[in-house]
């Protein structure tokens, strides 16, 4: 019984968490994902309030410690664009990261990148 | 210039959808606001009008924040006067601009960087009720491509209807001086 407690406990400990918080001041963010190597973990109920933070979501140990981006649709005022962050976000092995997106979060939007430099020349 | 307003136009087209995460922008008709604001601009060198097309742009701020820049609606060049370099007509002939989120030139000349610039790009949307726009610059451009920006900073009041989706700024009468427009 003890052995199976103890490899309980190990197994638990080991758990990779994530979650995301919305801190863009009257804004609301839907669709949150999390892309990281092949995989992609989506924030239960879709829609962030300013302010909130989604419930905890579990990393797969291949996943944990890699650098992914995370992908968003950004509403105000009833618009909404889809963004990416350009930098980095990693979901700490055997730990519980949580994701803020802020107002100084660098991000691009995706048919900007897509048509660069052909489209913004004169 | 067709092509950037068209990125724009697709970037900001309006489209409805609540399923899965697209690479596009979605608007919600249910709780649209007024995001056009109108104005006609009649630029007046002493007793005479400047005729249209050599207005490149306008840039606006409503109620303190910024609404960006507009190019007037094309038209084609005229003039009966020839005056250092700028054509200007006997009667008013206003340049004509609609300041619709779409169509705006900043956005297209530095895409914004971070949550905070496409937050900002997004609150093109006014409540129905009163508002303050400001002219904040006006920039010419001669035939020989002289370019000249004038700063007015013009207050304008306007009202908002309710249930509109755009707004007249008004029809605005900006004198220039002849020392503002030559080098």
């Amino acid at each position: 019984m003890k052995p199976f407690i103890l490899l309980t406990l190990l197994l638990c400990a080991c758990q990779t968490d994530m979650k995301f918080e919305n801190a863009v001041p009257g804004a609301t963010l839907h669709n949150l994902r999390f892309e990281v190597r092949d995989s992609s973990y989506v924030a239960q109920g879709q829609r962030l309030l300013a302010g909130q933070t989604s419930q905890k979501i579990s990393i797969s140990p291949g996943d944990a410690g890699a650098s992914g981006t995370i992908h968003f649709e950004l509403e105000v005022d009833g618009r909404r664009v889809a963004l990416r962050t350009t930098e980095a976000f990693v979901a700490v092995e055997d730990e519980e990261t949580t994701f803020t997106i802020g107002p100084d979060t660098p991000v691009d939007h995706l048919l900007v990148e897509d048509t660069t430099m052909a489209l913004w020349a004169e | 210039m067709l092509k950037r307003l068209a990125l724009i136009a697709l970037i900001l087209g309006c489209d409805v959808s609540d399923g899965a995460p697209t690479a596009g922008t979605i608007s919600d008709p249910a709780v649209r606001k007024i995001d056009t604001l109108l104005l006609t601009l009649d630029l007046r060198l002493d007793a005479l009008s400047l005729a249209p097309g050599q207005v490149e742009w306008v840039e606006l701020e409503v109620d303190g924040r910024p609404w960006g820049r507009y190019a007037p609606d094309a038209v084609e060049p005229g003039g009966e006067v020839d005056q250092d370099g700028w054509r200007l007509n006997h009667r008013p002939d206003p340049e004509v601009i609609v300041a619709a989120a779409e169509r705006e030139m900043q956005r297209a000349d530095a895409p914004p960087g971070d949550v905070a610039g496409w937050a900002s790009a997004l609150a093109h949307a006014l409540d129905a009720g009163d508002h303050l726009a400001r002219l904040r610059t006006v920039r010419l451009k001669r035939d020989d491509g002289e370019v000249v920006e004038l700063e007015p900073n013009l207050l304008i009041p306007f009202t908002a209807q309710p249930g509109a989706s755009s707004a007249l700024i008004g029809e605005i009468e900006l004198p220039i001086s002849k020392s503002e427009v030559t080098q």
